[in-house]
């Protein structure tokens, strides 16, 4: 593959794994707004009633702990030193997060089949939703992650747009005083039932595995700090607007789109967000899917049962429940909690076995330059970027990594 | 080591994005099955009764035909449809063998329930009908004297569809001074609230006097709708608030509203104002609840006042009206909070704002505990 060095000193072809920051952007802005803002308002709401806001705002809080671990993580080219050094410990924290990266897309999974079903495909075989929705979660988890990311860039572009115009043009009845009270329950009862909701935290961990390139704007920083303060907007508007109510909304971004003003004039306006949604859906699983894969190859050497055991996972789950609402209650259920837990503490050990790794190693550190590559050869023509940012253990299965890596 | 030229990687890449659109676009079409419009019954609205002694729902739909002709010389078909069933879904599965058409309800604005169907329970009446059925959330509820199989076969003087009627005077805010707009998302957010108590429009349907006439001469009887009413309710009692109570729950209730505003003096001094817009602001402190309501108006017309002048918004007098409209209207809230104490149904929905300021202590149905007082301001301002 070929460095391109093409203007303001970035490169358009970046190596394997590596994507600039803007498109970082992108995949936040798709797995922020998917999964977030769907069917999880109606849910939380079901259990929290005037409190729902309340607890996105404490889950955000926690997601942005979660994200500065996430990123740290990555650009202290963690990944890049544990592989190196061999770390033990790192495996195993990759084989536990491959485990629940691949959890995470069957519920999600089912959690996206259980309102699209019920909103929009009635009446017709599940198995052909299953299967339609499946294929292009598995073909771009395949691609990697630079194809994500160049599909998230198209579409966060669509969703930005379609989110906001929908906003500009809300016109109904709403009461801002519903977010009030903030403890609906007693505060006790508010924080032990919290991380039931686990699922819904770190969607932005397989970021850990991936290089980011910088160009000039603060992407990253800029687009959570916007996607998370729209969907905490988004959620006290949905409260606004249905109070308790909110508990028998399947998904609330279509159901604000009924809500503009030109539905008057050219009708129902469900589709700008249920097209959006589907697309970002589609998105934020083949990350989550990608992440499995990479984590799993960091733990075991080889991605591949990986790449076919997540598939499968999703479609037995799917086929063999009687509803795929079963699922999403199990994951909400005692689950939650394990799912929480996961959630909080992977990152952070990661970050901390880096940390102490890099103190240790730090002559290997000093190594771990984008350009290394352990077999250098003179040539005449572009340097070969194909070996980016990885550094070959130092053990007897060196040499077998090179071909691996080769391959 | 294979190498790509960039041209060639972006190809693929741009060919992998369309060819998941291509995928999704066209194996959807192949296996979701989309009704086509001509074998569908698009339902303008229905109406929901139901039968305590049998336990029947009594379901009827008036749903317009298309492509029954076309052109300029096109028709709308209203057909008027009815079943019985256990549920709403098994009426409406009847009806829609009756038509031998699907039923959709994606463009029924109008739901009329009759008082009865208001006792069951609210979220599992509206759930199928917005999940199942696709019914916008912003269809508007409506309740009356008459059955609702009755008052929607009804011929009115405007149109043949009374749903249609309802649907340009409430949805589209057509002729519908001072009338309450409940839609299902608000009648679904009210109900699930502290207060679970809302307001509908309440309609009486009287034969017209003078019916239109056509070149054929009289047509068949012709009826004329009263919205003039609000009904009132919660999950166990109703009542019928009427008139100028009416309007200004309304106004108090409504996030918009059109029309106009008449004060009358006791020398019989008249005057119209017609409203440009309002604000309201209710804000609670403990079980004290305060409503501060500030309202634009102009000045549209005045009777029996005696002046050599033509009247303009900025005349003293103008504003003493404006003011004495005002009073009238805070004695009136005061009145309209009384009622609602003493018929055990909160209307004004002061429970839910005593709820946001109290919290979770507040005990359930403490109506009789509440203190509620208002200030009315009406402002006299002239239309560009």
């Amino acid at each position: 593959m070929q460095n391109n060095t093409i203007k303001h000193r970035l490169r358009k072809n970046l190596p394997k794994n590596n994507i600039y920051n803007s498109q970082a952007a992108a995949i936040i802005v798709a797995v922020g707004f998917a999964f977030k803002l769907s069917a999880a308002p109606g849910i939380i709401c079901e259990s929290y009633g005037s409190s729902t806001l309340w607890v996105y705002l404490l889950f955000t809080a926690f997601e942005l702990v979660i994200a500065a671990l996430t990123f740290a993580f990555s650009r202290m080219n963690g990944d890049g030193l544990l592989v190196a050094v061999n770390c033990k410990f790192y495996k195993t924290c990759c084989l536990l997060s491959s485990m629940w990266l691949t959890m995470k897309i069957v519920f999600y999974f089912c959690y996206c089949m259980s309102y699209l079903t019920h909103e929009l495909f009635t009446g017709t075989q599940p198995f052909l939703i299953y299967v339609l929705f499946l294929l292009p979660v598995v073909y771009l988890g395949l691609k990697g992650t630079r194809s994500i990311a160049r599909t998230a860039e198209l579409f966060a572009v669509l969703a930005v747009f379609s989110i906001v115009a929908n906003l500009a043009f809300l016109d109904t009845n709403m009461d801002i005083g519903r977010n009030l009270p903030v403890f609906a329950m007693p505060p006790s009862e508010f924080f032990e039932k919290a991380p039931r909701f686990g699922l819904w935290l770190g969607d932005l961990f397989p970021f850990a595995f991936v290089r980011i390139r910088n160009k000039k704007m603060p992407y990253i920083t800029t687009s959570i700090a916007c996607v998370w303060t729209l969907v905490n907007v988004i959620v006290m508007l949905g409260i606004a607007l249905y109070g308790n109510a909110l508990k028998m909304v399947a998904d609330l971004l279509i159901h604000i789109a009924s809500f503009n003003q030109l539905s008057l004039e050219i009708g129902r306006m469900e589709w700008t967000n249920l097209f959006m949604i589907i697309a970002i859906s589609i998105i934020s699983m083949a990350f989550l899917y990608d992440g499995a894969n990479k984590t799993f190859e960091r733990a075991t050497g080889s991605a591949t049962l990986s790449k076919i055991l997540c598939p499968v996972a999703v479609l037995v789950t799917a086929l063999t429940v009687t509803s795929t609402q079963t699922v999403t209650d199990f994951a909400l259920g005692i689950f939650g909690y394990v799912l929480f837990g996961i959630a909080v503490a992977l990152p952070l050990f990661l970050v901390i076995a880096a940390a102490v790794k890099k103190k240790k190693f730090r002559h290997i550190f000093a190594c771990l330059d984008d350009e290394y590559n352990p077999n250098p050869q003179i040539t005449s023509a572009m340097p070969d970027s194909e070996n980016d940012g990885m550094l070959k253990p130092f053990s007897t299965d060196t040499q077998r990594a090179q071909q691996g890596g080769a391959e | 080591m294979k190498k790509l030229a960039i041209t060639s990687y972006m190809a693929r890449t741009k060919w992998a994005v369309i060819l998941i659109i291509a995928i999704i676009l066209v194996v959807f079409g192949r296996t979701v099955e989309t009704p086509s419009l001509i074998k569908s019954a698009i339902v303008l609205g229905i109406g929901i009764d139901y039968d305590e002694e049998s336990g029947n729902f009594d379901v009827s739909a008036q749903s317009v035909l298309v492509g029954i002709a076309g052109g300029q010389d096109a028709q709308a078909t209203y057909a008027m449809y009815n079943a019985q069933g256990k549920t709403i879904a098994d009426a409406l599965d009847k009806i829609s063998r009756k038509m031998g058409l699907i039923v959709s309800l994606a463009h029924c604005n109008v739901l009329f329930v009759s008082p009865a169907v208001l006792k069951l329970d609210h979220l599992q009446l509206i759930y199928p009908l917005t999940g199942m059925y696709a019914l916008p959330e912003q269809a508007i509820l409506v309740s009356g004297k008459q059955a609702p199989k009755e008052i929607m076969a009804l011929r009115l003087g405007t149109t043949l569809s009374s749903p249609f009627f309802l649907q340009q005077a409430l949805t589209n805010e057509e002729g519908s001074d001072g009338m309450i707009r409940t839609t299902v998302k608000d009648f679904a957010a009210r109900s699930l609230s502290r207060s679970k108590s809302n307001a509908i429009p309440y309609i009486i349907a009287t034969k017209m006097e003078n019916p239109p006439m056509t070149e054929q001469g009289e047509g068949g009887d012709t009826y004329e709708m009263d919205l003039s009413r609000a009904l009132v309710f919660n999950h166990e009692k109703d009542r019928i608030i009427e008139g100028e109570y009416a309007e200004l729950l309304a106004l108090f209730s409504s996030r918009d509203i059109v029309g106009t505003l008449n004060y009358t003096t006791e020398d019989g001094g008249s005057m119209e104002f017609k409203i440009l817009g309002k604000k309201i602001r209710i804000k609670a402190s403990g079980k004290s609840i305060f409503a501060d309501m500030e309202l634009s108006v102009d000045l549209s017309d005045v009777q029996h006042v005696s002046t050599d002048n033509v009247l303009s918004s900025a005349d003293e007098i103008v504003k003493r009206y404006a003011n004495l409209l005002a009073k009238q209207f805070e004695k009136r809230l005061a009145e309209l909070f009384e009622t609602s104490k003493a018929d055990g149904i909160d209307f004004l929905n002061l429970q839910d704002k005593a709820y946001q300021s109290v919290g979770r202590t507040l005990p359930e149905d403490c109506l009789d505990e509440l203190i509620f007082s208002a200030k009315v301001t009406i402002k006299v301002q002239e239309t560009a």
